[in-house]
């Protein structure tokens, strides 16, 4: 394994220094031992549902324009995107 | 080999994964889900800090109630029986999820203890998490509705400092209203804090040791029951998805 490709929203509850702490610790003897962990961390942000409107982080989460409650539409992810691996050598 | 330029080196090739990593716990809460649909049972994941009072809460409820709606509760503890002794004593069929020195309930933790729980009975069940304002917001456990228990004494500023925990919450419980004359705690304060990260910022005031608000939560509650089900009278048998079959009480 080569590199694996994280992506961490701010608000997922996920800490980026421990995740890469317990991925030093736990990749030792396996096949990701010597792998690189890419992080991409992602700013929170919300919208109207209906106009779509962002509305800023720290703001009061209504829609300025029509009054209805924010939708968050980035930010609380946890996801394995893409792993890079060595394909055999044929 | 590599074949842009030939050097030898074993071809690195990326491949597409886009996969949520916790995963395992969302397949294995969607399974908690349906058992509590199929029982016609209304899930709560109850959370906050250490102290916050959620299971005098429970106790509150309980007694007004007075049996009209039965409830059923576990909760998450790290080394005592503590809790689910006091709700049993209130009324509340309850049990221990002992969690040893894990700081919150994942999905697998609560599907173990509902195992042996007799929940088919019951109307509304409580899943009281660990006393911790940040991990059990991570953790989807199959509920319904996530309600967190907000003391007076921790401060107007939490729902600001926990924005991960207030975010998920539909509800919150500002908690111990009764001591708010003794100190100095501005409830406009919180209410602005949770305006500011949970999107349909919802709170009631209850006091556990006055039962000031206790209605006003335990309609809350009411409105969010499922329409009831069929039951059967012994249980039922299903498929899993996790390799083993059993029956359900």
């Amino acid at each position: 394994m080569h590199r694996l490709h994280v992506k961490i929203g701010e608000l997922s509850g996920v800490e980026i220094d421990l995740l890469k702490t317990a991925f030093d610790t736990f990749r030792e003897r396996t096949i990701c031992d010597g792998a690189e962990l890419a992080i991409d961390t992602v700013a929170p942000a919300w919208a109207c549902p209906s106009c779509e409107r962002a509305v800023e982080r720290g703001a009061i989460l209504r829609c300025d324009t029509c009054g209805r409650p924010a939708r968050m539409i980035q930010g609380d992810e946890i996801i394995l995107q893409r792993i890079e691996m060595e394909a055999p050598n044929v | 080999m590599c074949e842009t330029c030939g050097c030898g080196d074993p071809e690195i090739v990326p491949i597409e994964v886009q996969e949520r990593i916790l995963s395992d716990n969302d397949v294995q809460a969607g399974h908690n889900r349906s058992h509590f649909e199929a029982l016609g049972l209304l899930a709560i994941n109850l959370m906050g800090s250490p102290g916050a009072g959620k299971t005098a809460v429970l106790e509150a409820s309980a007694k007004a109630t007075g049996g009209r709606l039965k409830l059923g509760a576990v909760s998450g503890d790290l080394a005592t029986d503590r809790d689910a002794d006091r709700l049993n004593a209130s009324g509340i069929v309850s049990a221990t999820i002992t969690t040893g020195s894990a700081c919150h309930l994942d999905a697998r933790l609560v599907h173990r203890a509902l195992h042996d729980f007799p929940a088919a009975d019951r109307d509304i069940f409580f899943i009281e998490n660990v006393g911790n304002l940040v991990c059990p917001a991570i953790y989807d456990l199959g509920q319904a509705a996530n309600v967190v228990a907000l003391s007076v004494t921790e401060g107007e500023d939490k729902p600001l400092k926990y924005p991960v925990m207030f975010q998920k919450a539909d509800l919150v419980l500002l908690t111990k209203v009764d001591l708010i004359p003794h100190l100095d705690f501005d409830v406009a304060a919180v209410e602005d804090g949770l305006a500011r990260v949970m999107p349909e910022a919802r709170m009631l005031k209850v006091s556990a040791k006055t039962g000031e608000g206790i209605d006003a939560w335990l309609q809350w509650l009411e409105e969010r029951r499922p329409a009831p089900v069929e039951r059967p009278a012994e249980g039922h048998q299903h498929e899993h998805s996790h390799g083993h079959h059993h029956e359900h009480h």
